[in-house]
């Protein structure tokens, strides 16, 4: 299962395969499902050639994404060359998918297509192997609702102007139709909180997921932050009824502008909440690029800043073996991953 | 292939840099690129208001545009950093600053989405460049490489090239030809010997359906701009590195 | 462009030697004397460091008498033959200006400020990871700056600009990408390709996806 895609730049190929290659995982065959949480530029990048290459894996996004009004929107786009990541990438997905026979109707076979909407099953398997061990697994999404995805509907209608068509060519803020996703492997649970904020409203946030009843009750012991720690993102009923006391936490930073997440307070509040939390990289320096020096003048004479669109790479390992019901996260950093508490500085933590 | 000979000069090329070969790119003294539409076209529209009303120009390069001549057969201005030719039959876009060469074809890409319906037949990204030679012995050695002079001995005195064009076949699906020419400058004239490349990356839509010829060329242009201007360049490199 | 073709050639009435000019006779079919541009000179015909050969036998300058009219060698000029009128092509000066480029993004806005705006540059000469940079409004051309908004694309351009008398002078050029408007009808067709495309997918079968 791959959920979501940047490119590592070393090479500009899609991380998630990468990784997986690099395990010795025949990408081709053994890829069940691909989940596109929502459609930002820093988690679709690399997508369309996830899809390509992972034959066998069903795509996995909202309904909008699939309404007329949208498809209009990409074609449209497309027309215009517009050099946005997630138009090219989802303009590609949708033209690989809709290559496949089995989408068409009338077609035989499974779909390689999925919508993921609140409490919805999104694959499951039975006990495979060795009958002591439970490996049944069952992923669900939790969001987006039906209200979240009636207004992400009536938001991409809105795009359909001219003028928005030039100026803002994707709406702003399509975190609250993320796709979060709980993943059970035998005894262990996962929550997936995408970059899901929370709403104070009951069209969609964490309240309504937490709130819900036919969502999994089972609490989980590894939390992916959702949107980069931020505040926004914090719900502490989280916390309190759908994960373990202290379960592992993983985030990514992000940093535009001025803005950068997590925030020190962020930083302080999730430590609070559990003391083995990790992030993916740390934010990024000065920009080194080995240019020219009158190109260097040129550049530092005209912008205010540069740097790096992405601060180095790494990645945040987490495993735990099935066999052992009670058993613990064992967590490795690589590359430019940090323990949370090393972000602003501070100590640092021993691994599990 | 077509030679065109006289008794003149050959011209040659060679690496500028203090004569020496290098395997640095070259840098041509003057270049450019030029987007040829040919087509059934209205010459009249084409004026500099038009573009700036269409917004694919700013208004202030519309109020300084140096126009030549607006009429129903032909249209001619120039904005400074792009020239424009329109004919009955023929639309031409076309500048020698490089900075400019997603801009012009923006252009052509804008003005043929919002003329969508324009009969089209041929496309053309065409790339010239004049070469500055070393010296005089560079510049004769790529006529003796391009077009030896042994065939030609005992029929004329002292030949020369004085033109080479290539034809090429397209390998990209697409209908059409790739023509390569290379002869003397005349705008690098003495004491400096240069020598002048022109690639023309011609598709055709002539025999085809129509219905959606803008649409083709639209594409083209989106999807082939970087690789046909690679090629030329390549080409062009490509012919001087062993010089 | 195939201009060494007979039959273009005998349509237009010229000789392959006229295709190397840097004149262009445009056959009209409407006399229009109005329409021959005043600023036709010796040097503006200089393209490709050619000037024109001498006019063929025969044919009048559209500056000394009538285009319509041939002479014969004997200079009498002989009974009027109805002639296409010409339009004299104005040939634009070829620039001897240039400009080596060093570096070449295009970016993409991010977001905005008061003054400037953030953009993520994509290296279009070296294939560098991208970089995240403010830049100042100052720094787009008046006429561009109302095109900066959040996912408008740009072009930003470093080299040197050299002149014809041999000033060298590094430059540096942010354009943004100008792309026409969608009218309605092309919303409206978009909406309905989209609807058909739609109706022969079966999305029921994405909604158990399990």
């Amino acid at each position: 299962m791959i959920v979501d895609s940047c490119l590592s730049p070393h090479d500009r190929t899609p991380a998630g395969l990468k990784y997986l290659r690099e395990l010795g995982v025949d990408v081709a065959t053994s890829v069940k499902r691909i989940i596109a949480t929502h459609w930002h530029n820093d988690h679709v990048k690399g997508l369309s050639q996830t899809v390509a290459e992972c034959k066998a894996a069903k795509f996995i996004c909202s309904q909008s994404l699939w309404s007329k009004e949208f498809i209009a929107l990409t074609d449209l786009w497309r027309r215009q060359r517009l050099g946005i990541s997630p138009v090219t990438e989802l303009t590609a997905v949708l033209d690989t998918i809709s290559k496949s026979q089995t989408i068409l109707k009338g077609g035989a076979g499974e779909s390689p297509l999925g919508f993921a909407i609140a409490n919805r099953c999104l694959w499951r398997r039975g006990i495979v192997g060795n009958a002591k061990i439970d490996t049944s697994a069952e992923l669900h999404s939790l969001s987006p609702s039906d209200a979240a995805v009636q207004q992400s509907l009536q938001t991409i209608a809105k795009l359909l102007a001219p003028e928005e068509l030039l100026t803002h060519p994707l709406p702003s803020r399509p975190n609250q139709f993320s796709v979060v996703l709980w993943l059970r492997a035998g005894s262990i649970r996962v929550l997936l909180g995408a970059d899901l904020e929370e709403q104070h409203n009951a069209a969609g946030g964490w309240a309504v997921i937490v709130g819900s009843v036919e969502r999994p009750q089972e609490q989980s012991s590894l939390f992916k932050i959702p949107h980069h720690g931020s505040v926004t993102g914090e719900c502490e009923a989280v916390w309190k009824t759908m994960l373990t006391e202290y379960p592992v936490a993983l985030l990514t930073p992000f940093h535009s502008g001025r803005t950068e997440l997590p925030t020190r307070q962020d930083v302080d509040r999730i430590c609070g909440r559990t003391p083995v939390a990790f992030i993916a990289c740390r934010f990024r320096g000065s920009s080194s690029r080995g240019r020219t020096g009158s190109v260097n003048r040129t550049i530092h004479e005209t912008v205010r800043y540069i740097r790096p669109a992405n601060d180095g790479f790494g990645h945040v390992r987490a495993r735990r073996k099935l066999s052992q019901e009670a058993g613990q996260w064992s967590v490795a950093t690589f590359g430019d991953a940090i323990p949370l508490t090393q972000l602003y500085g501070g100590q640092r933590h021993e691994h599990l | 292939m077509t030679i065109l000979t006289a008794a003149k000069l050959d011209p040659q090329i060679c690496p500028r840099i203090g004569g020496v070969k290098s395997m640095a790119e070259l840098k041509p003294e003057i270049e450019g690129v030029s987007v040829v539409v040919v087509g059934s076209l209205n010459p009249a529209i084409f004026q500099p208001a038009w573009f700036a009303r269409e917004k694919l120009i700013p208004q202030e390069e519309a109020d300084t545009a140096d126009v030549k001549i607006i009429s129903p057969q032909v249209s001619v201005f120039s904005i400074g950093w792009l020239n424009l030719e329109i004919t009955l039959d023929r639309f031409t876009a076309n500048t020698s600053q490089m900075q400019h060469l997603e801009p012009l074809r923006d252009l052509v890409l804008g003005t043929f989405t919002l003329l969508r319906h324009t009969p089209v037949k041929h496309l053309g990204i065409n790339r010239m460049a004049h070469f500055r030679s070393a010296s005089e012995e560079a510049w004769h050695e790529i006529g003796h490489r391009l077009a030896p002079k042994e065939p030609w001995a005992g029929l004329l005195e002292k030949p020369g090239m004085r033109r080479v064009s290539m034809l090429g076949q397209r390998s990209d699906g697409y209908r059409g030809d790739i023509t390569a020419t290379v002869e003397p400058s005349l705008v690098l004239k003495k004491p400096v010997f240069g020598v002048y490349f022109e690639v023309n990356d011609h598709y055709d839509f002539s025999g085809e359906e129509k219905g959606n010829d803008c649409e083709r060329i639209l594409a083209i242009l989106n999807n082939c701009w970087g690789p046909s201007l690679e090629r030329s360049s390549r080409i062009m490199q490509d012919l001087m590195k062993d010089q | 462009m195939k201009f060494n073709e007979p039959a273009v050639l005998e349509r237009l009435h010229l000789q392959p030697r006229d295709l190397s000019s840097a004149r262009r006779f445009l056959e009209t079919g409407v006399e229009s004397p109005a329409q021959t541009s005043p600023e036709l000179t010796r040097a503006n015909l200089e393209i490709r460091g050619r000037v024109p050969a001498a006019s063929p036998a025969g044919w009048e300058s559209p500056r000394g008498g009538n285009p319509g009219v041939r002479s014969t060698a004997s200079g009498q000029p002989k009974q009027a033959v109805a002639m296409p009128s010409v339009v004299w092509v104005p040939v634009i000066p070829l620039s001897h200006d240039s400009f080596e480029v060093l570096q070449k993004f295009e970016g993409t806005v991010v977001s905005l400020t008061n003054d400037s705006f953030i953009a993520r540059l994509t290296d279009k000469t070296h294939g560098s990871p991208d970089e995240e940079a403010e830049i100042p409004l100052a720094e787009v051309t008046r006429g561009d700056r109302g095109l900066v908004n959040a996912g408008a694309m740009f072009y930003w351009v470093i080299g040197y600009h050299r002149e014809a008398h041999g000033q060298v002078s590094r430059s540096s050029v942010i354009r943004f990408r100008r792309v026409p408007s969608w009218s309605d009808a092309d919303i409206e067709r978009a909406q309905r390709e989209a609807e058909t495309f739609l109706s022969f997918l079966d999305l029921d079968k994405a909604n158990n996806p399990a």
